[in-house]
C-alpha cells in the first residue's frame, strides 16, 4: 500500500510541474536567484528574466534565463544547479575535437563551477559521445560516492565536439544524511524484488542513496529485474528496497 | 509559405489566421497488463491543441487503426511498449499495440523471422508520409536497428516524415513519461520567455529535466536519436501548426 501511495504521490508532484509553474517554499528569493546566475556566468549584466518554478524529487527550482540560455537555480540553497547554453547547440563541421581534450573541458568548467568538487568523491563513469542530429557532442557525468555507496551527488557535463564549448552543465550536490549501514542483505532485497514480478530474473543489485524529496533521503537497495515471461515486451524493471526495512520505496518498470 | 495539405486557414481579419481544419495530431496512450503510459496522451494532445492542431488522444488502440490514419497525420506520437527478440536479443524495430484483449504492431519493415503477432510495416508507404511533421516513438529500442524488423526512425524519416524521434535503448516508465510531457512543453513553451524551443532541442532538454527529476535513474531516455529536418527553418518547430514538407 505504501509503494501505491508513494508512486501515486511521485506521479502528482511530477505531473504537476511538467509544465505549468506552481509555487513552492524556499528560502531563496527570485533577485536572488538571478544574482547567483550573474555570478555563475560572472556576467553582472546579463538580463535575465523568472520562468517557472520546478519542484522535483532532487530539489525545488527557479527557472531562470535568457532566450538562449537556461539556468536552474536551487530555491533552498541558490546554488545554479543547471546551465544550458542552446545557442551551443550546433553542428560547424565533421571535424571532431578529440575526447581526451573535450574531457579536459568538461573537467576545468566542473572544478570551476561545483563547489564539492573536492569533497564529494566524484567519478567519471559515464563518457559517451552522440550524434544529436543537431550538433556532435561529448557528455561526461561523474558520479559522487561515499564508503563505495553511490550518492545523489553529481556532475554532467556536455561539450560541444566541434567548438570545444559548453553545451550544458548540471551539478547537483547533497549532503548524505541518513546512516550507510544497511540492515537488509542484497540476497534479501533481490528476494522482496522478485516477488514483486512473475517469472523474474535479476540482473543486477546496488546499493544507493536516493532523494524521494529534497528534504527526504533513503539508503535502498536498487534491484535491476527483466522479466521472462513475456514473449515479445520487455518486463520487469528497478525495485527500489528500503536497505533499513525492506519496504518497497519504489518501482520503475521496464516499456 | 505552409503547406495547405488537408485544412485551410482563413483569413478574418488582417493578420489574424483561424483554423478551420486543424492538423492531425494522434496521440496513441495504453494501459497493459503491466504498466500504463496515460495520461501522456492526454497532455500531449493538449499542449498540442493549444498550439492549433487537433490533438487527439487514443487509449488501447490497435495498431490497424493507427497505421490507417499515419498518413494523415501532422503529428503522430506513440508512448508504449517496444519490441525484444525472444531468441536472438535483435530488440527494436516495432511498437506493441494493446487493445486490452489482442496485441498488434506496427514495425519498419518484415525483413525475416515474421512475429506471431499482427503488424504493419511502415515499409509498404510510399511516399505517404509527407504530411508528417513529426513522428514521435516513446518505446524500448524504438530508434534500434533490428535484424528482423528494421529501424523505424529511418524507415519512417525516408517515408517522407521531417522530424522523427526514438530511443536505442531500453526505457522505464515513468521516466519516458515524463520525459513526453517535457518535450511536448518544451516545444511549445520553451522555458523562460515562453518562446518555443526546436524539435530537437526540446527533445535534448526533455532528456536533461529526466535525468534531474529521476537521478540516479535516468531510466534509458539518454539513448534519444533523431532524424531532424534541421534546416533553421520553420519546419525545425511546431508552431506554426502545419503539415509536413512535401
Amino acid at each position: 500500500m505504501r509503494t501505491i501511495v508513494l508512486l501515486i504521490a511521485l506521479s502528482i508532484m511530477l505531473a504537476s510541474t511538467a509544465g505549468s509553474a506552481m509555487n513552492v517554499v524556499g528560502t531563496v528569493s527570485p533577485d536572488s536567484a538571478k544574482e547567483s546566475v550573474k555570478q555563475f556566468m560572472n556576467d553582472s549584466k546579463i538580463n535575465l528574466n523568472l520562468g517557472d518554478e520546478i519542484s522535483l524529487p532532487t530539489g525545488n527550482f527557479y527557472i531562470v534565463g535568457t532566450d538562449s540560455k537556461e539556468f536552474w537555480v536551487n530555491k533552498d540553497t541558490g546554488i545554479v544547479e543547471r546551465a544550458t547554453f542552446y545557442s551551443e547547440m550546433s553542428k560547424m563541421s565533421d571535424t571532431i575535437i578529440s575526447k581526451e581534450k573535450c574531457q579536459e573541458i568538461a573537467l576545468s568548467y566542473a572544478i570551476q563551477h561545483y563547489i564539492d568538487f573536492e569533497t564529494r568523491n566524484l567519478q567519471l563513469n559515464y563518457q559517451e559521445f552522440h550524434d544529436t542530429g543537431i550538433d556532435y557532442e561529448y557528455t561526461f557525468i561523474w558520479h559522487g560516492y561515499q564508503q563505495d555507496i553511490e550518492t545523489p551527488s553529481f556532475i554532467l557535463v556536455t561539450v560541444n565536439a566541434n567548438t570545444g564549448n559548453i553545451i550544458e552543465y548540471v551539478g547537483l550536490s547533497r549532503e548524505v544524511n541518513v546512516d550507510l549501514k544497511s540492515t537488509i542483505s542484497s540476497h534479501e532485497a533481490m528476494k522482496i524484488a522478485s516477488d514483486y514480478f512473475d517469472n523474474p530474473y535479476t540482473e543486477s543489485v546496488e546499493l544507493k542513496v536516493v532523494n524521494i524529496n529534497p528534504k527526504e533521503q533513503h539508503l535502498v537497495w536498487a534491484v535491476n529485474i527483466h522479466d521472462t515471461q513475456s514473449e515479445d515486451m520487455l518486463q520487469g524493471g528497478i525495485v527500489e528496497i528500503d536497505a533499513e526495512n525492506g519496504k518497497i520505496l519504489r518501482v520503475f518498470k521496464w516499456l | 509559405m505552409y503547406p495547405t495539405k488537408g485544412y485551410w486557414l482563413w483569413m478574418d481579419n488582417p493578420g489574424t489566421l483561424i483554423t478551420l481544419n486543424a492538423p492531425w495530431a494522434d496521440d496513441y496512450q495504453f494501459s497493459y497488463e503491466d504498466l500504463s503510459t496515460i495520461p501522456t496522451a492526454e497532455t500531449a494532445a493538449n499542449e498540442q491543441s493549444i498550439i492549433a492542431y487537433g490533438g487527439m488522444p487514443h487509449t488501447n488502440s490497435d495498431a490497424s487503426y493507427a497505421y490507417n490514419r499515419i498518413t494523415n497525420d501532422s503529428i503522430f506520437f506513440f508512448n508504449g511498449h517496444g519490441i525484444r527478440s525472444r531468441d536472438d536479443g535483435e530488440h527494436g524495430g516495432g511498437l506493441s499495440f494493446w487493445n486490452g484483449t489482442d496485441k498488434t504492431i506496427i514495425a519498419a519493415e518484415h525483413i525475416d523471422a515474421p512475429l506471431n503477432t499482427t503488424t504493419y510495416y511502415i515499409a509498404e508507404f510510399n511516399d505517404q508520409m509527407n504530411d508528417v511533421l513529426l513522428a514521435v516513438y516513446v518505446a524500448c529500442w524504438s530508434g534500434r536497428t533490428s535484424a528482423h524488423l528494421g529501424n523505424l526512425v529511418t524507415m519512417t524519416h525516408s517515408k517522407g516524415a521531417d522530424n522523427v524521434i526514438g530511443f536505442t535503448e531500453e526505457l522505464l516508465n515513468p521516466q519516458s513519461n515524463y520525459w513526453s510531457d517535457r518535450f511536448w512543453y518544451r516545444c511549445r513553451a520553451g522555458s523562460i520567455l515562453g518562446t518555443p524551443q526546436t524539435i530537437p532541442t526540446a527533445a535534448q532538454s526533455a532528456k536533461t529535466d529526466v535525468l534531474i527529476a529521476f537521478y540516479p535513474y535516468t531510466g534509458g531516455v539518454s539513448s534519444l536519436i533523431g532524424e531532424y529536418h534541421s534546416d533553421g527553418g520553420v519546419y525545425d518547430y511546431l508552431i506554426p501548426a502545419r503539415y509536413g514538407t512535401n
